[in-house]
């Protein structure tokens, strides 16, 4: 009787000893990222950025290829050269079926031939070759079109799950950033992304990307390149604005995006996209 | 009965990784980590700091507007004058001087208007574009009615860039 007694004391004892550690180790305080965007209430503290969900919509069969995104880009945003946070492909389709795909210096200089100078001043009409007056034969170029690339700032981002110190993440306003006073350069997410849309830069040493200007956005202006762009082939804007001309287009346009079967749920949709385009 | 000893020792272990853990939080986490999600919150207010670059055609209007109003009106409407005047403006009060690259920048060769008006299969059929240089020129000199036609050779020769539609109802 007494034993028993003694042995059921110190089981409580213990019992009560084991559940104030367990409740220290559940008394750690929750980490602050617990709190999600959608807890926070929208008010004095909280800037505008909760107000806009930006989207971009690229209409290729506007696109005329002479890289003026390319340049203003780098100008703009200091991209260090051979690397791009936006770049223009050009498909040509030959008479054989053979996709030809190119993009010299991402387009930075257009899609000008090598031999421009000759071609000012020789008279002959079609100059053979994809790459100019349109090749002849089975050379000759059926179908072509212009794809300007960038980051397609996914939903479902490949890039901002693999990094380790959470440098790059999806902002409330829908645009995927790169913190470079945290990225300890890696390189996870320039191999996850699947649209090669990120690069280490060769000084700073930390993953770059486009931001679509995020420093432009937020003070109401377009990201450079929609601004520079000749004919309007690429668009930017606000799901979140009722009126704005992004929404009337996403509503009546034939979209697709880059990729689809990665499920990555892009938000750079595309007008015109030809199944050749990867 | 007294605590046995293993349990009072794990009670510690457990005590110090407490301590050591929030410790190694406070001095790894930046401070307004987790404000807006799964990142450094003030890195948003960061990124927004910096100033445009392009400040489209409109900053170019205030000194220049004649000009501005021409282009505005002409075919190349829609192109900000820093797109051919390559460097944009800085937005410095001083001026030509502060911008010595804008005044010596435009390009005109041939290439910099090819670059958008030089024949391509992939182009947009629909958009204006040349084929064939020495052709255009046999073809279009002629139009204009100057004399001196074959020193033409560049296309600002004939076209005026901010305006470049040349109507030949009024010029021939
Ligand atoms: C603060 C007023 C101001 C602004 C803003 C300004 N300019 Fe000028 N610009 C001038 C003046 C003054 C001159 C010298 C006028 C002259 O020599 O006829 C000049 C000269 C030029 C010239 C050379 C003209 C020549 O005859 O050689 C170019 C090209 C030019 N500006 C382009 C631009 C562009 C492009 C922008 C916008 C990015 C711009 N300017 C913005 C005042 C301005
Ligand atoms: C399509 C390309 C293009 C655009 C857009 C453009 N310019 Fe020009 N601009 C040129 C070229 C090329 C010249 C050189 C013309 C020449 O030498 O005959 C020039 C010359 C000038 C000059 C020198 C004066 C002259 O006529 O020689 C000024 C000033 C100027 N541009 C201002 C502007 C301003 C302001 C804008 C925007 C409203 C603008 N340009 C937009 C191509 C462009
Ligand atoms: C950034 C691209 C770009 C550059 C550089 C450019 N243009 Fe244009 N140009 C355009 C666009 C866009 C249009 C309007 C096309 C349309 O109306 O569909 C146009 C229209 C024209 C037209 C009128 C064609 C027509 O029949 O409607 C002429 C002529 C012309 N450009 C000549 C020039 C000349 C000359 C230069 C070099 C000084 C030049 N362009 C440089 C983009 C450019
Ligand atoms: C010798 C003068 C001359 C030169 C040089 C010249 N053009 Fe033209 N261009 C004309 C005339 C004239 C027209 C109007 C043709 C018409 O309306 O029938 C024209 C029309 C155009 C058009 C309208 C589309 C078309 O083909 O009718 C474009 C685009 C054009 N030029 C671009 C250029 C470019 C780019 C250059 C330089 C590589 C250039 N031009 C050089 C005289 C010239």
């Amino acid at each position: 009787m007494d034993k028993k007694k003694k042995n059921r004391r110190a089981f409580i004892k213990s019992a009560g000893h084991a559940l104030a550690g367990l409740l220290m180790v559940v008394a750690i305080p929750k980490p602050g990222w617990a709190q999600r965007i959608h807890d926070i209430e929208v008010g004095e503290e909280i800037p505008d950025w909760l107000d806009h969900y930006w989207v971009y919509l690229i209409d290729t069969t506007k696109c005329i290829g002479c890289g003026a995104c390319v340049r203003a880009d780098k100008r703009e945003n200091g991209v260090p050269p051979m690397f791009f946070r936006t770049w223009v492909e050009r498909y040509q389709i030959t008479e054989d079926n053979h996709v030809h795909v190119d993009s010299p210096d991402g387009g930075y200089g257009g899609f000008l031939p090598e031999d421009l100078a000759q071609l000012l001043t020789s008279a002959e009409k079609d100059p053979a070759g994809p790459g100019r007056g349109g090749g002849k034969g089975k050379n000759k170029v059926t179908k072509g079109f212009f794809v300007p690339k960038m980051c397609n700032h996914c939903r479902n981002t490949p890039c901002t799950q693999v990094c380790p110190v959470n440098a790059s993440y999806q902002s409330p306003d829908g645009v995927v950033l790169v913190d470079k006073t945290r990225c300890i350069g890696c390189s996870y997410c320039v191999q996850a992304c699947p649209y090669g849309s990120r690069y280490i830069h060769p000084e700073k040493h930390t993953a770059d990307k486009c931001t679509w200007c995020y420093h432009r956005i937020t003070k109401g202006l377009m990201p450079a390149c929609v601004t520079v762009c000749p004919t309007g082939a690429r668009k930017f804007g606000d799901l979140k604005d009722e009126s704005s001309e992004i929404k009337k287009l996403l509503a009546t346009q034939r979209l697709n995006v880059l990729k689809p079967e990665l499920n990555t749920e892009p938000f750079c949709f595309y007008i015109g996209l030809d199944q050749s385009v990867r | 009965m007294r605590t046995p000893k293993h349990l009072k020792r794990a009670l510690w272990i457990i005590a110090l990784l407490f301590v050591a853990g929030n410790a190694v939080r406070l001095l790894a986490v930046p401070e307004s980590f987790g404000q807006f999600g799964e990142f450094r919150g003030a890195h948003l207010s960061e990124e927004r700091e910096r100033d445009p670059v392009h400040r489209g055609s409109e900053v170019c209007g205030e000194c220049h507007d004649e000009r501005l109003e021409e282009k505005n009106n002409g075919a190349h409407g829609p192109i900000p004058c820093e797109n051919c005047h390559f460097q944009p403006y800085a937005g410095d009060e001083t001026h030509p001087e502060a911008h010595p690259e804008i005044s010596q920048s435009p390009d005109r060769s041939q290439r910099a208007c090819l670059t958008c008006h030089q024949y391509f299969p992939a182009r947009p059929q629909a958009f204006p574009q040349l084929a064939n240089f020495p052709e255009h020129i046999a073809t279009n000199g002629p139009k204009l009615k100057k004399d001196d036609v074959g020193a033409h050779t560049l296309c600002v020769h004939c076209h005026n860039p901010h305006d470049p539609k040349i109507d030949l109802g009024q010029n021939g």
